[in-house]
């Protein structure tokens, strides 16, 4: 009796100590959420610009024949899965792999399995991936969110290289948009060949090819009157400035991965704080009931026990 | 020259942040081939830039001394509507240089580039030691 209140005793104890690590995950997942999401802030003044440079240039047709926007029919394909180090974010990462999943199919119906690529960024795309007998070309696991920025240019220089070689025809990313602290989304965004901010931006394949814009909207280029001079040409400018553009999209999509994770554990390990204390409460109310009915219990043994000794 | 003396509106973003938003008098960009000055109404300019030092002088006066800044390459543009941008990929103000690092890469390209081996890219080597002195030269200590 006093054994079965013991034991519900040791079980709140328990899911009391869970609760606590759930608790200390929340807050870090919402601290570094915080931090992500400033990074992010900070970094729209660059992208702003450098897309504005971009399409005064291409509206200066620097952009013609640009061997980086040269669309090849896919016969080989790199794709750049951007997951998470660790568990427990909710189904951040299992929707990442559904997303991933689905954009690998689709590219193998029309090229070989060996025909594809795949880079990896965090602990867990990786093991899935090579549960899955993909192999992986390249893995990047523990990369602290201060290095983004030095991921993504070592990323770009080798996919501008394999795809000036001809080694690869198309560059995708699959990562996880961040739409809200309670909405994160898998896209798959094209990075090569770039589809250039066009100036005319009636461009149909908008949808798919340029996903995250921070709500600059279109802004109509300024015809102005007076002509820009570039030093050097305005060809050597483009070709200058197009891999700036594909490292910082890149870098964003690892920025808003980040931020998205970060929502999803937040989000998650909420839930499982919560649960917790719904949990404790249950468990209270049940022990309550335990100790009382044991107390019950041994009243009515003292209570026979008097009455057959009165009876006596 | 008119109203040169107002100045024009200078910012400097990185992929990282807003390094500096800054009213100025003039300024000089390290451009591929060499400096390039600009003023107050200059034409519209989009300049590939190398790594090196931006000299800028801050609104106020014609007291005001020149500031410097680090850059470590990127785009400078004087935009139509009178309003300078430099788009870099590194930017650093004197007092946010890390000397001790910028003393320790430059020793290193200078021996790298002392000892080619196969193994060496010069061109990287070169574009490091430039970096490190502009850094140096930003922070004053070359």
């Amino acid at each position: 009796m006093a054994q079965a209140v013991r034991d519900i005793r040791r079980r709140i104890k328990a899911v009391r100590s869970t609760q606590q690590i759930t608790r200390a995950m929340q807050m870090v997942a919402a601290a570094r959420l915080r931090k992500a999401q400033g990074r992010a802030l900070s970094a729209r003044a660059y992208s702003e610009k450098l897309d504005e440079l971009l399409e005064r240039l291409t509206a200066d047709e620097a952009h013609i024949g640009h061997s980086l926007l040269d669309r090849r029919p896919v016969r080989r394909a790199t794709v750049i899965a951007v997951t998470a180090d660790r568990g427990l974010a909710g189904s951040y990462n299992t929707n990442l792999f559904r997303r991933v999943e689905a954009c690998l199919a689709a590219l193998v119906r029309d090229i070989t399995r060996d025909g594809v690529e795949i880079l990896v960024v965090g602990r867990k795309g990786r093991d899935y991936l090579r549960r899955r007998g993909w192999s992986v070309t390249r893995e990047e696991i523990g990369v602290p969110d201060d290095d983004l920025g030095q991921l993504a240019r070592e990323f770009t220089v080798r996919i501008i290289d394999t795809f000036s070689r001809g080694a690869t025809d198309e560059v995708l990313v699959v990562y996880s948009r961040f739409v809200s602290p309670l909405v994160q989304r898998p896209e798959v965004l094209r990075l090569l060949p770039v589809a250039s901010p066009e100036p005319a931006s009636e461009t149909g394949d908008e949808e798919a090819t340029a996903p995250r814009r921070t709500g600059a909207g279109e802004r109509p280029v300024e015809q102005s009157e007076l002509e820009y001079v570039y030093e050097p040409s305005p060809r050597t400018v483009y070709s200058l400035l197009l891999p700036k553009f594909v490292t910082n999209q890149l870098f964003h999509t690892l920025l808003e991965a980040r931020a998205s994770e970060y929502a999803a554990r937040m989000t998650a390990m909420k839930a499982a704080t919560d649960n917790a204390d719904d949990l404790i409460e249950k468990l209270t109310l049940e022990m309550h009931h335990a100790r009382q009915t044991s107390i019950t219990r041994e009243i009515m043994e003292l209570v026979g026990g008097a009455e057959a000794l009165e009876k006596r | 020259m008119t109203d040169t003396d107002a100045g024009f509106d200078f910012q400097v973003v990185t992929p990282n942040r807003v390094v500096l938003k800054e009213r100025v008098t003039s300024l000089m960009v390290p451009g591929a081939r060499g400096s390039v000055g600009f003023w107050a109404e200059h034409a519209p300019m989009l300049v590939a830039l190398a790594p090196g030092v931006v000299k800028f002088r801050p609104a106020g006066g014609p007291g005001a001394a020149f500031r410097l800044l680090a850059t470590g390459g990127g785009f400078f543009e004087f935009s139509p509507d009178g309003r300078a941008t430099l788009l870099a990929d590194t930017a650093e103000l004197p007092d946010e240089i890390d000397v001790e690092r910028a003393r320790a890469a430059y020793q290193r390209a200078r021996r790298r580039l002392a000892r080619p081996s196969p193994k060496v890219d010069i061109s990287r080597a070169e574009l490091a030691l430039e970096r490190a002195l502009a850094r140096l030269r930003t922070a004053g200590k070359s």
